[in-house]
């Protein structure tokens, strides 16, 4: 088990930094990038919007009940806006990110590596990482902190939906306390954990698909550990980048 | 021209190379046979350094292969090609652009240029109609033929074959080797790995027989034909030795 993360470790450590020395020269193929940013951003949209929309609708609802009992209802809208912007909106896109985008990632590599397509790249003088790695972690980086504004966004859209026709909240009232709960920090804190997430789901699905060994198998597995190691450092990392954050804002 | 010096590879407890030594001539087409499993395509594949040996050199036109970094094993591929057992190609690239390929990396052509080049190329290996086709929609001798064609496209000083009539009609597996026959008469430097004795005795000016990780015997054609002892009849006929 240690073995195999330090192997991980190694693995991602190299591929990173080739990623690096691939971006400061060389061609760069930008119409790989566009078409995975299409890949990534584009198709992934119609998944974000439901899952951003039924979260926030829930969240609302579940809020509204519990805090009812309390006299709390009308700070469901503080609740809502806080939650989603720093926590839930960068959480729940990038793992259904990890989901569809890593898992794609990882078996689409793999199949390449398991049909000898990267080893024509190589042998036909290209570089897999310029080729296959830089287009989609850079898709990643651009894609996903955008999705996840997005995903903030019909969060809070589907928590003033339920505010107002379940909890009875009036919606200028619900639009104009979210507003003047959140804080430039807020977003920019729910913005940088994106791109860290972006990461966790791109450079682990890039390197398991690399690294596939054997046939159909060997893909499968990598696609399943690609998923499970992308979640896994998107949970882990939350912790950590929110206590981070937690930090910089008490000096700020 | 292609130097292989006591080379030896293992794959975690697999010793599947111990000692292998050979030389290939420029304008030599080497035949490298042996059973399943006993390293060809590893070696080939260590030639064009896409795999590193445990110990030993390689050298092709002077280059000591594991010497290089991976930049400058970039440079050195465009002149030397390998053909893929499978073909390799891209499959989400059609023909043309699976051909295009290394024409739009490595060379300064315009557009009209790569488009002449690529129609000529499948003019001659009898593919003309097939640009916009993808992968999976190639039967395997087809796919096989493209794979040769997008390696010598390049117009490479060396050509490496990983079983290139393997799983093919007799059609199909004439047609290549008519092609490999051209491309031998133009000076390419080759090493073909085949089971496929008749293609390898028409094709090849040397065989090696490779067994149990080393090259036990290597002869001409002709030496062949006039040995019924040597160790590559008993190996054709599945007789152990």
């Amino acid at each position: 088990m240690t073995g195999t993360l330090w192997i991980f470790l190694g693995g991602v450590t190299l591929l990173t930094l080739q990623i690096a020395r691939d971006l400061r020269s060389g061609p760069f193929y930008f119409d790989l990038f566009v078409e995975q940013l299409y890949q990534v951003g584009i198709k992934s949209i119609p998944l974000v919007f439901l899952t951003a929309l039924s979260i926030g609708m829930v969240m609302s609802l579940q809020f509204g009940l519990g805090l009812e009992k309390f006299g709390g209802k009308l700070y469901v809208p503080k609740l809502m806006a806080a939650t989603i912007i720093r926590e839930i909106g960068p959480v729940f896109t990038s793992l259904m990110m990890a989901a569809r985008v890593g898992a794609g990632f990882a078996s689409e590599i793999g199949s390449m590596v398991v049909t000898q397509q990267v080893d024509a790249i190589r042998a036909l003088g290209t570089s897999p990482t310029r080729k296959i790695v830089l287009p989609r972690v850079l898709a990643c980086l651009v894609a996903v902190p955008i999705l996840v504004a997005f995903a903030n966004i019909i969060g809070m859209a589907g928590g003033l939906l339920i505010g107002s026709i379940e909890l009875g909240l009036d919606p200028n009232y619900y639009l104009l306390n979210t507003l003047s709960t959140l804080r430039m920090s807020d977003y920019f804190t729910g913005f940088f954990k994106a791109v860290f997430f972006s990461l966790f789901i791109s450079l682990p699905s890039c390197y398991y698909g690399l690294n596939v060994t054997t046939g159909a198998t060997g893909v499968g597995l990598s696609t399943t550990r690609a998923v499970v190691t992308s979640s896994i450092l998107i949970l882990i990392g939350d912790f950590f980048l929110s206590k981070l954050f937690w930090i910089i804002q008490k000096w700020g | 021209m292609i130097n292989v010096s006591h080379f030896s590879k293992s794959f975690g407890n697999k010793q599947v190379h111990k000692n292998i030594n050979f030389h290939v001539k420029k304008g030599e087409c080497l035949g490298l046979i042996g059973g399943s499993g006993t390293g060809k395509s590893v070696l080939l594949r260590s030639i064009i350094g896409l795999e590193s040996p445990d110990s030993g050199t390689i050298t092709v036109n002077d280059q000591n292969i594991n010497a290089l970094s991976e930049k400058e094993l970039i440079q050195l591929r465009q002149n030397v090609s390998y053909v893929f057992q499978g073909g390799a190609l891209f499959d989400s690239l059609n023909v043309f652009d699976n051909l295009a390929y290394a024409l739009k990396e490595h060379t300064t052509l315009s557009a009209p240029e790569i488009e002449q080049k690529i129609h000529s190329t499948l003019k001659q290996f009898g593919l003309a109609n097939s640009t916009e086709l993808m992968p999976s929609q190639l039967s395997g001798g087809m796919q096989k033929r493209i794979g040769l064609a997008r390696a010598m496209i390049m117009n490479p000083s060396i050509l490496l074959y990983d079983e290139p009539t393997a799983g093919l009609d007799p059609f199909n597996t004439k047609k290549i080797k008519e092609l490999i026959l051209n491309l031998k008469q133009t000076g390419v430097t080759s090493i073909l790995v085949t089971h496929d004795m008749p293609v390898a005795l028409d094709v090849c000016d040397r065989l090696a027989l490779l067994m149990q990780g080393e090259i036990v015997e290597e002869m001409s054609p002709q030496e062949f034909h006039q040995s019924p002892q040597a160790l590559m009849h008993h190996f054709i006929h599945g007789e152990t030795f």
